[in-house]
C-alpha cells in the first residue's frame, strides 16, 4: 500500500526531529543554568567591590541586563562609556534587542536615555511599552516620575498598570497629581486619585477629592470617596453624606465604607438606611461601616431589626451578631 | 476478499488522512503557542511580581473550593489556599455534603466558629446546613451544604462571594502560592477586556510533596505512571491553550483553576448543573455569549504552573477519571453544536470548534479503527510486519516531538523542573503510545459509550493512599 522507503524515510526524519527539539530543551536549560550562575557570582563580585572596568564587554552586559541590584549601575555604566554609540543604536532599532539596550543605557545614566524612553513610546509592540514602564520604575529621577505619569496621562500603556508603578512614588507627585485631578479624561482624574490614597495626609488633597466628589462621572466620585476615606478627616463628614444618596450603586457602597473609615458617627442611621438598598455592594459595605462606627454602629443597626424591609432586617441581624463575636472589622462576609 | 482488501485500504488511507490532519492541527497551534510564549516571555522579563504584590490597586478575589469527600487531603489544599500570595482576597470551602468526615477535619485544623450569615441567592443552589468562619485564617470561610454536584457547590459559593473576581479551584489542588499573583497580572492588564484566565496544573500522586518551600512547583513524581499523565497535563495546556489565547479560542478554563469576573458569570446565570461537568460548558457559554452579543472579550491561559493536583495512581482510577473527562466533552460539543463553522462566532466556530471535535470527540473513534486496520493489515499480509512497525514507530515519535514541545514550552516559562526531570519527560515521550496511549484510547471510547448511554455520574475515584501520620 505504502512502499516501506517513505515510511522508513518519515520515521528518521522524526527522529532527527526529536532528538533535536530534545537537545534544544537540555541546551536551552543549560544554557539559562549557566547565566544565572554567573550572574549570581558577578553579582555577589560587585557587592564585594569589586571594579567592573576591567570586565569583558559580554560580562558587563550580562550583569548591566540582568536583575536589579547594586553594582548592577556600575556595570552598565561601564558598558554605556565602552559602547554607547552601539547601545543607542540598539535602543532606537525594533524589537526585543530594543527594550534590553533601553535599560543598559538608563541604568547606565546615559544621557540620551529617557530621551530614547520617550521616543521609544510610539511604538506599536505593547512588550516595548511594558519594558520601558518598567525601566522607569527602577530609576527615582524626576525625569523617570514625568516619563511615567506622561505614559498614564496618554494610557499608552494600561493605566492600572502604570498606575502600581507610580505607588510608591505618590507621595512627592502630590501637586502633579492633583492637577490631573482635574483632567479632561474622568480615566485620569479617576487614577490621579487613586494615586493620591497613598498621601492623603498632604496638604491639598483633601480639597481635590471635595472637589472630585461632584464629578460627573460615577468612577470618579467613586474614586474621590475612597480618597474621602483614607483621609480620616472629620470635616469631610458632609460630603459623604451626600454620596451616600448617589444615584450609583458602587459611589454609594465606597461613600458607606469611607463614613466607617473615617468614624463619622453622626452618619451611622444615614449607613443603617443602606441596608435596604437595591444593591448587595451597598448592603454590604454599609454592614462593614456600621462594625467600624462602633457603639453607635450597633445602635442604628439595633434600630434596623424592625425594619419592614426584609433585606434590612438580615442585614442588621448579621451586623449586631458580629459585634458579640470578637472585634473584626472588614471581615463581614455577604 | 477483494472487496474486504478495498475496504481495509480505504479504512487505512482515511486514517492515514486524519492521522495527517490531526498532527497538523496539533503543529499549528504549536506554532501558535510558541508564539505566545515567546510574547510572554518577552513581557516577563521586563515584570515585577513585588510591584503587584505592594501594590493596594490589585483586584480582590474569592476563591470557591467545593469538596466532596476529600478528607485525606482537604486541609493541605485547604492550607495552600489561604497561604496564598496576594493582598487581598478571600476562601470559601463548601462542603458539599461529604459522607466521609471532611467537614470534621476542616473544623479541627482551622478552629472554625458558627457564624450567622444572610447571603444573596443570586444563583440556586442546594439548601445550605451551616457557616463557618475559621477563627486561626479569618479569611476562610466554609460553607456546609446538602449535596448537589460541584456546580451547584460553586453556585452556593458565588451566593457567598464578595469581590470582583471569583477563582474556582478543586479541593484536592494545592495551589502554588504566586497563582493569583500570576493570573491577575494578566487580567490587571485590561481587566475590561479579560474576562476569564486559567493556568497549567501540574500532576502528583502526593501533590503536597510536588512543592518548594517556597511554596512554588519544583518536583516531578518520580513514578512512570504519574509521568506520563504530568506530560499528558504539559502537551494539553503548553501546545494547546497557549495557542488558543493566541486565537482567543480558549474553550476550557479547567476546573481546578479558573479566573472569572463575577459579573460575567452573573450575566450568563452561573454554573449550569444540568452537565456532568462544568468547566468546558463554561467556558463554551462564556465564548457563545460574547460573541453572540458582539463584545470584545478574552479568556486567557497563564504559561505559568498555578497548582499541582493529585492524578489518580492506579489504572482504574485513571480510566474513570479519562472515561468522564470524555462525556464532559461530548455532552458540551453536542450542545454547542451550533456554533461549529458560524460567522458569528468567529475562531471559536471556525478553529476551536472544529479542533476540539478533530481531537477529542472523534479521535477515539479513529484511534481504535487504526489500530485495527493494522492489524488486519499485518494480518492479511497488506502490510509487512516491518512495515507496520516502522508506522508505530514514527507515531510514537510525533507524541514525543509533541511531548518535547511542550518541555521546552514550559521549561523556558518556568525552569522550575531539575534538568533530570526534563531529560525523563523527553524520553518518556515516544513510550507513551505505546505504553499510556492504549489506555486513554479505552477510556474514551467507554466515555464515548457512556455518553450515548445518557450516563451522568461523576464516578469519583477514590483518593490516593497515604501513609498514616
Amino acid at each position: 500500500m505504502v512502499p516501506t522507503w517513505l515510511i522508513l524515510s518519515t520515521t528518521v526524519v522524526l527522529l532527527v526531529l526529536w532528538l533535536a527539539l530534545a537537545a534544544r530543551v537540555v541546551g536551552s536549560r543549560l544554557a539559562h543554568d549557566r547565566l544565572v550562575r554567573l550572574r549570581r557570582r558577578d553579582a555577589g563580585l560587585l557587592a564585594g567591590g569589586d571594579d567592573p572596568t576591567h570586565w569583558s564587554r559580554r560580562r558587563l552586559w550580562r550583569t548591566a541586563d540582568g536583575e536589579w541590584r547594586p553594582g548592577v549601575a556600575e556595570a552598565a555604566n561601564e558598558l554605556v562609556g565602552r559602547d554607547g554609540p552601539r547601545l543607542r543604536r540598539l535602543a532606537g532599532g525594533d524589537g526585543q534587542r530594543r527594550s534590553h539596550a533601553l535599560r543598559v543605557l538608563t541604568r547606565g545614566g546615559s544621557t540620551f536615555a529617557f530621551s530614547l524612553l520617550r521616543s521609544a513610546l510610539d511604538t506599536e509592540q505593547p512588550e516595548v511599552r511594558a519594558a520601558i514602564v518598567a525601566i522607569a520604575a527602577e530609576q527615582e529621577t524626576p525625569a523617570a516620575d514625568e516619563l511615567l505619569l506622561r505614559i498614564l496621562v496618554e494610557g499608552s500603556h494600561p493605566r492600572s498598570r502604570t498606575a502600581t508603578e507610580l505607588i510608591p512614588r505618590a507621595r512627592r507627585l502630590v501637586p502633579r497629581l492633583i492637577d490631573l485631578a482635574d483632567h479632561a479624561e474622568p480615566e485620569v482624574r479617576y487614577w490621579a486619585l487613586m494615586l493620591l490614597r497613598d498621601a492623603s495626609d498632604k496638604p491639598g488633597v483633601k480639597a481635590a477629592a471635595v472637589r472630585c466628589s461632584s464629578d460627573p462621572s460615577g468612577t470618579v466620585r467613586s474614586a474621590a470617596a475612597r480618597l474621602l476615606g483614607a483621609t480620616r478627616a472629620a470635616d469631610v463628614q458632609h460630603v459623604l453624606g451626600a454620596l451616600l444618596s448617589d444615584e450609583v450603586f458602587f459611589v454609594r457602597s465606597h461613600a458607606a465604607r469611607a463614613v466607617g473609615e473615617i468614624g463619622a458617627e453622626d452618619l451611622a442611621d444615614e449607613v443603617a438606611a443602606l441596608l435596604a438598598d437595591t444593591s448587595w455592594w451597598v448592603r454590604a459595605a454599609a454592614k462593614e461601616s456600621l462594625f467600624l462606627l462602633g457603639d453607635s454602629g450597633l445602635a442604628a443597626a439595633t434600630e434596623m431589626l424592625q425594619d419592614v424591609d426584609g433585606f434590612a432586617r438580615d442585614g442588621a441581624r448579621e451586623v449586631v451578631s458580629a459585634f458579640r463575636r470578637e472585634a473584626r472589622p472588614l471581615e463581614l462576609v455577604g | 476478499m477483494t472487496v474486504a482488501r478495498d475496504l481495509l485500504q480505504w479504512t487505512v488511507i482515511v486514517c492515514l488522512a486524519y492521522v495527517v490532519l490531526v498532527y497538523g492541527a496539533y503543529g499549528a497551534m504549536i506554532a501558535y503557542s510558541m508564539l505566545e510564549e515567546r510574547l510572554r516571555r518577552r513581557r516577563r522579563v521586563f515584570e515585577s511580581l513585588d510591584r503587584i504584590r505592594a501594590s493596594s490597586l490589585t483586584i480582590p478575589v474569592s476563591i470557591i473550593a467545593p469538596v466532596y469527600n476529600e478528607s485525606p487531603i482537604v486541609a493541605l489544599s485547604t492550607r495552600s489556599f489561604v497561604e496564598i500570595d496576594y493582598p487581598e482576597y478571600e476562601v470559601i470551602v463548601v462542603n458539599d455534603g461529604s459522607t466521609d468526615d471532611t467537614l470534621e477535619v476542616l473544623q479541627r485544623e482551622f478552629d472554625l466558629e458558627p457564624i450567622e450569615h444572610f447571603y444573596r441567592r443570586r444563583y440556586e443552589s442546594g439548601p445550605i446546613r451551616g457557616l463557618y468562619r475559621s477563627r486561626t485564617h479569618p479569611k476562610l470561610v466554609v460553607i456546609d451544604k446538602v449535596n448537589g454536584g460541584k456546580a451547584d457547590s460553586l453556585n452556593c459559593g458565588l451566593n457567598l462571594a464578595r469581590y470582583r473576581y471569583v477563582c474556582g479551584v478543586d479541593g484536592d489542588t494545592i495551589l502554588s502560592r504566586s497563582c493569583l499573583l500570576n493570573g491577575m497580572r494578566l487580567a490587571l492588564s485590561d481587566p475590561q477586556r479579560i474576562v476569564g484566565v486559567t493556568g497549567h496544573i501540574a500532576i502528583s500522586g502526593r501533590p503536597e510533596e510536588a512543592l518548594a518551600a517556597d511554596g512554588e512547583p519544583a518536583k516531578l513524581d518520580s513514578r512512570p505512571f504519574l509521568a506520563f499523565q504530568h506530560s499528558d497535563y504539559l502537551r494539553s495546556f503548553f501546545n494547546n491553550r497557549l495557542g488558543w489565547t493566541r486565537l482567543n479560542t480558549m474553550l476550557c478554563a479547567v476546573g481546578a483553576f479558573q479566573i472569572w469576573r463575577s459579573d460575567v458569570i452573573e450575566e450568563i446565570g452561573g454554573f449550569s448543573t444540568t452537565f456532568t461537568c462544568e468547566d468546558i460548558e463554561l467556558t463554551f457559554r462564556v465564548h457563545e455569549h460574547f460573541r453572540r452579543e458582539g463584545r470584545e472579550y478574552e479568556i486567557v491561559s497563564l504559561a505559568d504552573t498555578v497548582g499541582v493536583t493529585e492524578g489518580p495512581d492506579t489504572l482504574k482510577k485513571l480510566i474513570a477519571q479519562r472515561e468522564r473527562w470524555q462525556r464532559v466533552i461530548l455532552e458540551t460539543v453536542v450542545a454547542y453544536r451550533r456554533m461549529m463553522f458560524r460567522r458569528r462566532y468567529g475562531a471559536v466556530g471556525f478553529v476551536g470548534v472544529p479542533f476540539f471535535v478533530l481531537s477529542e470527540v472523534i479521535a477515539p473513534v479513529f484511534e481504535l479503527l487504526a489500530l485495527l486496520a493494522l492489524a488486519a493489515s499485518v494480518a492479511v499480509q497488506a502490510l509487512a510486519v516491518e512495515q507496520a512497525l516502522l508506522t508505530l514507530a514514527a507515531l510514537a515519535l510525533m507524541n514525543g516531538l509533541m511531548t518535547s514541545a511542550a518541555v521546552l514550552l514550559e521549561d523556558r516559562t518556568s525552569r522550575a523542573y531539575p534538568l533530570g526531570d526534563l531529560v525523563r519527560l523527553i524520553v518518556l515521550g515516544p513510550l507513551d503510545l505505546l505504553v499510556y496511549r492504549p489506555f486513554i484510547v479505552w477510556a474514551r471510547l467507554k466515555g464515548t459509550w457512556r455518553y450515548l448511554r445518557g450516563d451522568q455520574g461523576w464516578h469519583k475515584f477514590e483518593r490516593n493512599a497515604r501513609p498514616a501520620t
